[in-house]
């Protein structure tokens, strides 16, 4: 179902973060004139015209997970943010979106990220028509209140009453979908998986030996000779 | 004195010897040493101890660059608790297509990284008796370091995939 939403996408692997660590959404939203939340302007999307709502998904080699996922979680509180769950070594935190950009950039100097996801999601056109919609039930709730105060057959009361308890669902539904946006546009979600630097090359008895040979023969340990 | 069958077999297995011979050139230059070099495997070390192997190997049961990527990047980190960091599309400099992959992992307790490069060539070979059969050639070129060092050569060792 078309939500409204517009998704920008960008998926990484390796190499040194860009300095934002939010290259892809920064140049997908070049062609719309939004920025991203960060340096160039601190101030929350929604204060600046367009409704951005960011998701980022890291993976993170680390010396020791614990200590990391710790430290990361002390960086997260003192930009504001706040933890949403944790999963073994893997961390998802809510962090205020002007502060978007510093935790991203936080999370390069644990280790090395051998998986980078920002993905940006702008959710203006879905929360105007959500408020469309939210207005005119509104309306029309007040309408069928007005309608119930002179209504006098018993079978029209009833039936106002069973279209205003429809209604008020409907607008109660609304009311949460938007305060969800609103929530998710002021708090951006970050998922950090913490890994182990990479162990000691598996013993020989432990080692999986291929079916093929010459698999057998590559690797790390056969081209070092010692 | 050879008899004419003798002869014959003589005559087929040179061209099945001269068909497996391989010219390798050492595809880096300057910085490293070459330490070993036969008719398919080349190695050299670089002073502060970068490993370079290029290596081929003849697989008779064919295998495309797909299925050996996928082969050898399951032993490496299901086998041998290899981390894979990356996986990216490379080409030499000839047009052939490949697959290079960058792997962590702790060598007697030093902590590496690993690339190594995968090309992959169909190639007809005749075997005895006169027998022609499609083999796949695996091109193999492996770099590994400490962490340190890697990206002093790593450039070094991508470029020189275009002359191979």
């Amino acid at each position: 179902m078309d939500d409204g939403s517009t998704s920008y996408r960008a998926d990484y692997a390796g190499g040194h973060p860009s300095p934002s660590g939010q290259a892809a959404p920064a140049d997908a939203e070049a062609a719309d004139g939004v920025k991203p939340p960060g340096s160039a302007s601190d101030a929350p999307p929604a204060t600046r015209g367009r409704l951005i709502i960011y998701t980022g998904s890291f993976s993170v080699l680390v010396g020791n997970v614990d200590d990391a996922a710790r430290t990361f979680l002390t960086h997260v509180i003192g930009a504001g943010g706040h933890l949403q769950s944790q999963v073994d070594s893997t961390v998802t935190v809510r962090v205020p979106a002007a502060q978007f950009n510093a935790v991203v950039e936080k999370i390069a100097t644990y280790g090395a990220i051998i998986h980078r996801n920002v993905a940006a999601e702008d959710v203006t056109r879905a929360v105007m028509e959500l408020q469309l919609r939210l207005d005119n039930a509104e309306r029309s709730r007040a309408r069928l209140l007005e309608l119930l105060e002179r209504a006098q057959k018993m079978e029209e009361i009833l039936q106002i009453e069973n279209e205003d308890r429809r209604l008020t669902e409907e607008i109660e539904l609304m009311r949460a979908q938007m305060r969800s946006f609103e929530d998710r546009v002021a708090f951006f979600t970050i998922t950090v998986q913490f890994k182990s630097n990479a162990p000691e090359v598996f013993p020989a008895a432990r080692r999986h030996r291929s079916p093929f040979e010459w698999i057998n023969q590559v690797g790390a340990e056969h081209v070092v000779p010692y | 004195m050879l008899s004419r069958t003798d002869c014959l077999r003589l005559a087929v297995l040179a061209c099945v010897a001269l068909q497996g011979c391989k010219t390798l050139n050492l595809p880096v230059d300057g910085s490293f040493i070459i330490t070993k070099e036969t008719e398919d495997e080349v190695r050299a070390v670089s002073a502060d101890e970068a490993h370079f192997t290029y290596r081929t190997f003849d697989e008779e049961s064919g295998g495309d660059l797909k299925f050996w990527t996928a082969a050898l990047t399951k032993n490496l980190v299901d086998g041998r608790g290899y981390v894979l960091v990356s996986a990216t599309d490379v080409k030499t400099g000839g047009g052939m297509q490949g697959r290079e992959l960058l792997f962590e992992t702790t060598v007697r307790g030093r902590a590496m990284k690993y690339l190594v490069a995968l090309f992959v060539e169909k190639k007809h070979v005749t075997t005895f008796p006169m027998r022609r059969k499609e083999v796949s050639e695996i091109h193999v070129l492996e770099y590994t370091a400490e962490k340190a060092v890697f990206d002093a050569h790593a450039a070094q060792v991508r470029a020189s995939v275009q002359k191979l």
